[in-house]
């Protein structure tokens, strides 16, 4: 039993470093090579976890390779865009002003509904509003909108932007003040504290304090039970 | 750029092993193998006593190997192995000549068909 843990531990170990040397495009929408490589190395762990007669290297040595494999491809990919092209594919327009490319949606093997699925995720109900749409390589929808339906900017209604210059961040989480983001709001622990005492509120007492480099704050308390 | 020196270190980690693991179970098969045939002829010489002792060092020297081999080769097959070795002492003698090399030859088998499932590609 102890060798079981042990041996899950080691292959634990070896899959977090994995995914961490792969980096966050493994995390995140998978390209194909790196779909493979995911549904792979997690089936190569559960073979010397499940197996204790399976040596150890049966999963370590393919697990490395198959990591070798993803960054070489990575690096390839970076390199040259032609073997981008080939390990990735390219993205496909489904949608040009405004209409639906038939053609493009057939060679994608993508239905009418699932075109329609992926536009309610970008929350648009009509096609018709849709400038440009692009399959991704990765499998997700980009949408660009038509003008007459886009979202206006603070450009367009010529609204001056607004005085702070980053956005409301959390500056204490559940009573731990967030250096790095005080220092990114230009405030320090003297700030903080001067700032709660105004608030009346202890910092053990804070549950989230949010704030931005204007001074805007926003303050939550944790509810006594 | 520092996961290329990954990539390249752990390129480097798969060679030595690849290297390290085909000379352990070559190494081992090789000599597994000619002590085996050294044995049957020391029997057939009537040498029962060096057949014995011959058959003692084997053991000793496949235990040692055994939990090197196990980082790349099933235990069971290492298992099946030990289980043929451990056997051929009660084969030693002029009476059960024949039992010994019908017993020599299982072990060379299972020596060979361990190199075999390491080393064939299909």
């Amino acid at each position: 039993m102890l060798v079981l843990l042990l041996r899950t531990l080691m292959i634990y170990l070896l899959i977090v470093a994995a995914m961490r040397l792969m980096g966050k495009r493994q995390l995140g929408e998978l390209q194909p090579s790196e779909l493979v490589s995911t549904i792979l190395i997690s089936n190569l762990a559960s073979i010397s976890i499940e197996s204790p007669e399976v040596p150890l290297a049966a999963s370590l040595a393919p697990v490395c390779l198959i990591v070798v494999l993803e960054l070489v491809a990575s690096a390839l990919c970076y390199k040259s865009p032609r073997a981008a092209k080939i390990l990735s594919g390219s993205p496909v327009a489904v949608i040009r002003s405004g209409k639906i490319d038939q053609s493009a949606l057939r060679e994608l093997r993508f239905s009418a509904s699932d075109l329609l699925e992926a536009l309610r995720g970008k929350d648009v109900f009509d096609p018709g509003e849709v400038d440009y749409a692009l399959i991704e390589t990765n499998g997700s929808l980009s949408v660009c909108k038509t003008p007459g339906s886009d979202t206006p900017t603070r450009d367009d209604m010529n609204i001056p932007p607004p005085k702070a210059k980053t956005p409301l961040v959390p500056l204490v989480i559940d009573g731990q003040p967030l250096a790095d983001n005080l220092a990114w709001c230009g405030k320090d622990k003297a700030w903080l504290e001067r700032t709660l005492k105004k608030q009346r509120c202890p910092l053990s007492q804070v549950l989230v304090l949010l704030g931005d480099d204007a001074g805007a704050i926003e303050l939550i308390k944790k509810e006594n039970r | 750029m520092k996961r290329l020196w990954a990539t390249a270190w752990l390129l480097v980690f798969l060679a030595g092993m690849v290297l390290a693991s085909s000379w352990l179970v070559y190494d081992t098969n090789k000599t597994l193998l000619g002590r085996l045939e050294e044995i049957g002829s020391l029997n057939d010489d009537g040498q029962y006593e060096q057949a014995r002792q011959a058959i003692g060092e084997m053991e000793e020297y496949f235990s040692h190997r055994e939990h090197w081999m196990a980082l790349f080769i099933k235990r069971d097959q290492l298992t099946g192995i030990a289980l043929c070795l451990g056997g051929l002492r009660a084969y030693v003698g002029p009476d059960n000549a024949q039992d010994l090399h019908s017993e020599l030859g299982k072990a060379r088998t299972q020596v060979e068909m361990t190199g075999h499932l390491f080393f064939s590609m299909f």
